[in-house]
């Protein structure tokens, strides 16, 4: 059933790969319809996170409302939902298009349909979205509209052939785009007599109002003063205000079915604001919340603990913060030889785990420090236990373990013809059992692979990346847990074994990570006063050791004309480097020596 | 007996910011351009002026003129320098007075000059007795030339000498750093300062070694010729008494002692730094802005910062530390009302295991092992 109201209503999301122009588009888009003037325009107003703004990706969702008189005359509303473009944000981005009814499909008008591109697509066709396919770019030279709209006819099945033609940095055609909009995507159904049915796509936190539910109204209506509840847990609040994102928050007296908006209810409990729940009205509740969300497990973990004075309830506060606004980061207490109390953390990938660490570093401020991540293993001990394993250094004594069993994912890899070669020996390398392989074109091949999480969690993506030129893409999803010849290696820094730093690991990678690590270590400890000895073991079997040289020379020979104020800058300086440092026995390793330790290296390939 | 009122000490650093060529490697405050000098002169005496209350008020004990190239000028400007200051202070007190020399700048009536109006102490700059080193490093002079000078700085009476050295140098081999120390030691110098080369950003040899031209010196060199430099020198009477000065017993310079003991310092000129009462300042760095600003009355002051009772602490242990007489803790606890080794216990104890400090009943001090890494061990205990 669709109003008159709903009928000038269109919810929908921009798909595309990374860098194909998402972002530009969405400013266009606020700029074309008047939403903001020129000078109020930043550059990518939707990302606006500064940390999403340096990597150029979206990780925060973000939602705007366009007021767009379209050429049949009518003001409609359209509501931009954002979504994020990365292969450990799925998830985010299922969220985000179950509140549309449709998704633009961005494609670049000279690279054509990308990893991503399908990926996007098909999670699209999953919730049942209508696709409006767009050709961006359409100013380079190097743009061939006619063959990439038979590639996205031929791959995705999609018509394309009224695909608006555009160029979103140039601000070409962009109408084009809206009009299309109007016209392709579905009105949103629902009824806005019935029972409050409205699903949290996103929420914040928000230290005045509580945390605020980022909603799309499928049925029903909600208004300040309704008493509603979370489905999940059955908790009630009043509500304090809802309102529309234009595309800064604005109060607005009702959000009716088919709306999308936010909702305010002095939410205290961050936890209780669960992205992917659906609210309802407490006294006149609808039968069946939302379904079709994908319920997320976290692939990674590490350890995230306080580094110096840092409070490990600050570290506490900030998780559950941050949790709010992710619903796929999980944290629980443990505690680390090495380095105290802290927390297990649960991520979807290593760059969500960065992500989060940075947010924690930069936005709460915290001195922290991370261990190595590790994926979770499940251990089958010898009286016929089964017991899961997220912390290498919870590993049972291995005369108790029977056999272990790790994850493997399906890894979907298109890439280039002529970095084939390449990937395959990568995953080979990795322990890949190639699935299938198949030309999507004269130029690009699919190729499918089985592979262990755990070697693709490290350095997989950004090797992938380096050894294709860019021209790489990545996708993986859980497939199994199987039987697997697992070892523990232990680092041992100045002959102490660090608990933080030991991993699990394939029999056969073990002395190759094992030496990189022992080598990344070398690099990213300081010169102490003394020697260090790095090394990583197998029990008390030693399979790789790097030397850290002891220190010769850090001294001010000269301090000139009294000059004292220089001098002092220089310690005050070396001094606050050292509160950055953990100190394992006599040695201060850097904080970010176990990510860092992980991380793809030039010189390695 | 006249009584004399217990006054303060005082040291006052006077710039003279300009040399015949800049060395390579050099990144103070100064210029070529001698045009300027005279006018310079004019201001500094202005300078002065505005400091007659802290003359007045202190004991002067030493003076420095360092540069720059202080001999370069004619003697009669340090001469005016000196009578200036004398209008507010008499001078009467003074142990130390200390002017920088160059090779190839003074001359025999220079140097009377100096001896009249009480300079009781000469510093000339060496830096080694290799004349392909020299000259690579852009000095004006050669080693026979710096003979010459110091011949005839002792033929005019000086009887408190210091010959700058510099090691870690590009090219510099072992054996060349050892055969400039052996023939500085035969001359007998009351003192000897030996710096390790740091390469500054802003110099012509950071320019050179980036372009691949000169070498970068080495670290594991630049350490062995600095244990060479302690132990020869050490063998010879010279007792190192700072990170890079060594002296003959009796002869450390008093000057330096007040920047790292934290007495009072004047400093006067362009680029200059003082500390008084607990003040630190540093001067303009700019020509035009020294000028324009004393036209304006004002001390041509551009950062100044009080000291709080936290920084002090700071400044005493990192300044006391360069010394090899190193802290005394006991009175430190006393004037900060702490207990230094119980806050440091753990540093302290690492320290004492790799034998880069030691300690007795009231003071710490760095090893001669210590002092190649003095800012590491500094930085535990601050």
């Amino acid at each position: 059933m669709v109003s008159e109201r709903q009928s000038r209503i269109r919810n929908f999301s921009i798909i595309a790969h990374i860098d194909h122009g998402k972002s530009t588009l969405a400013d266009r888009l606020i700029e074309t319809t008047g939403q903001l003037t020129k000078r109020e325009m930043e550059e990518q107003i939707l990302d606006t996170m500064e940390l999403e703004r340096e990597r150029g990706i979206t990780i925060k969702l973000q939602t705007t409302r366009l007021k767009y008189i379209a050429k049949d005359g009518i003001e409609y509303t359209l509501n931009l939902i954002d979504t994020p473009g990365h292969v450990d944000f799925t998830y985010e981005v299922s969220r985000s298009l179950a509140a549309c009814e449709g998704a633009v499909l961005v494609v670049d008008a000279s690279q054509g349909v990308e990893a991503q591109t399908m990926a996007n697509v098909h999670l699209a066709d999953e919730v049942g979205l209508e696709i409006v396919p767009v050709l961006n770019k359409i100013d380079l030279p190097s743009a061939r509209p006619d063959e990439i709209i038979q590639e996205i006819e031929d791959d995705l099945s999609i018509l394309a052939e009224d695909a608006p033609r555009i160029s979103a940095k140039e601000g070409i055609n962009i109408e084009d785009v809206l009009e299309a909009i109007v016209e392709k995507v579905p009105a949103p159904s629902g009824d806005e007599n019935k029972p409050l049915k409205a699903l949290i796509f996103d929420s914040i936190y928000n230290s005045y109002t509580g945390a605020i539910a980022y909603v799309r109204v499928f049925d029903g209506q909600v208004k300040k003063g309704d008493k509603i509840k979370m489905m999940s847990n059955e908790v009630e609040y009043e509500v304090t205000e809802v309102g529309i994102h234009a595309p800064y928050q604005k109060k607005v007296d009702v959000l009716k079915a088919g709306e999308v908006g936010y909702v305010t209810a002095s939410i205290k409990n961050v936890k209780d604001c669960n992205v992917g729940d659906t609210i309802t009205n407490a006294e006149n509740p609808t039968e069946k919340p939302m379904h079709g969300y994908k319920k997320v497990t976290p692939m990674v973990y590490c350890g995230i603990y306080p580094l110096g004075d840092q409070k490990v309830d600050d570290i506490r506060d900030a998780l559950e913060k941050l949790q709010l606004n992710d619903g796929s980061l999980v944290y629980e207490a443990e505690t680390s030889v090495a380095l105290g109390y802290g927390f297990r953390c649960g991520f979807l990938g290593l760059l969500h785990l960065e992500i989060i660490q940075e947010r924690m570093i930069r936005e709460f401020n915290l001195d922290i420090i991370s261990t190595s991540p590790s994926v979770i293993y499940n251990v089958v001990l010898n009286n016929g236990e089964k017991i899961k394993v997220q912390n290498p250094s919870n590993l049972p004594d291995l005369t108790l373990i029977n056999y272990m069993e790790e994850p493997i994912v399906r890894a979907d890899i298109m890439v280039l013809k002529e970095y084939v070669g390449n990937v395959m020996a990568l995953c080979e390398e990795r322990r890949g059992t190639m699935l299938d392989m198949n030309y999507l074109d004269e130029k690009k091949m699919m190729l499918n692979y089985e592979l262990p999480l755990n070697e693709v969690i490290y350095d997989f993506f950004d090797t992938l990346k380096s050894i294709t030129k860019g021209y790489g893409s990545l996708d993986y999803e859980l497939l199994e847990y199987r039987e697997s010849d697992l070892v523990k290696i232990d680092i041992l820094i100045n002959k102490e074994k660090i608990d933080a730093f030991s991993m699990i690991l394939h029999k056969s990678s073990a002395v190759y990570r094992g030496r990189r690590i022992c080598k990344k270590l070398q690099e990213t400890i300081p010169k102490h006063m003394f020697a260090i000895p790095i090394q990583a073991a197998i029990g008390s079997n030693v399979i790789a050791r790097e030397n850290v040289k002891a220190m010769r020379k850090d001294v001010t020979s000269k301090c000139y004309g009294g000059d004292i104020t220089r001098k002092k800058k220089l310690l005050e300086k070396q001094k606050k480097g050292k509160k950055r440092m953990q100190k394992f026995g006599k040695v201060d390793v850097p904080q970010n020596a176990f990510l860092e330790v992980l991380k793809y290296d030039d010189e390695n390939k | 007996m006249m009584m004399k009122i217990n006054k303060e000490k005082l040291g006052i650093y006077i710039h003279i910011p300009f040399c015949k060529s800049k060395c390579i490697y050099c990144d103070f405050v100064s210029v070529t351009n001698q045009t300027l000098i005279e006018k310079y002169f004019n201001y500094l005496l202005k300078e002065i002026e505005m400091y007659k209350e802290v003359l007045n008020k202190f004991k002067v004990v030493t003076i420095y003129f360092g540069g720059g190239t202080p001999s370069l000028v004619d003697g009669l400007y340090i001469e005016k320098v000196i009578n200036k200051i004398k209008e507010y202070n008499d001078l009467n007190e003074i142990l130390e007075f200390t002017i920088e020399v160059n090779p190839g700048t003074i001359n025999r009536e220079k140097l009377e000059i100096y001896k009249n109006i009480g300079i009781n102490r000469i510093s000339i700059g060496l830096q080694s007795t290799n004349n392909n080193t020299l000259k690579m490093l852009g000095r004006i002079h050669d080693y026979e030339e710096f003979l010459e000078s110091y011949n005839l700085i002792r033929e005019v009476g000086f009887d408190n000498v210091s010959v700058d050295l510099m090691f870690g140098l590009p090219s510099q081999t072992i054996e060349m750093f050892e055969s400039s120390i052996d023939k500085v030691i035969k001359l007998n110098p009351e003192h000897i300062s030996a710096y390790s080369l740091k390469v500054e950003e802003s110099t012509k040899l950071y320019k050179l070694i980036k372009k691949g031209i000169l070498e970068e010196p080495n670290e594991e060199i630049d350490r062995n010729m600095y244990e060479l430099l302690i132990d020869k020198l050490s063998r010879n009477k010279y007792n190192l008494y700072e990170i890079s000065n060594f002296s003959k017993k009796g002869f450390e310079s008093k000057h330096n002692i007040i920047y790292w003991e934290r007495e009072n310092y004047l400093g006067l000129g362009l680029a200059a730094h003082g500390f008084i009462d607990n003040r630190r300042y540093g001067n303009v760095i700019s020509f035009n802005d020294y000028f324009n600003i004393i036209d304006n009355k004002t001390k041509p002051v551009e950062e100044i910062s009080n000291i709080c009772e936290e920084e002090n602490l700071f400044e005493e242990i990192m300044l006391g530390l360069r010394l090899s007489s190193g802290i005394n803790y006991k009175e430190i606890n006393k004037k900060y009302n702490i207990d230094f080794i119980k806050e440091h216990n753990q540093e302290i104890i690492e320290l004492l295991e790799e034998e880069m400090i030691q300690m007795n009943n009231d003071s710490i001090w760095i090893t001669k092992r210590g002092m190649s890494i003095s800012n590491t061990i500094i930085t535990k205990l601050i």
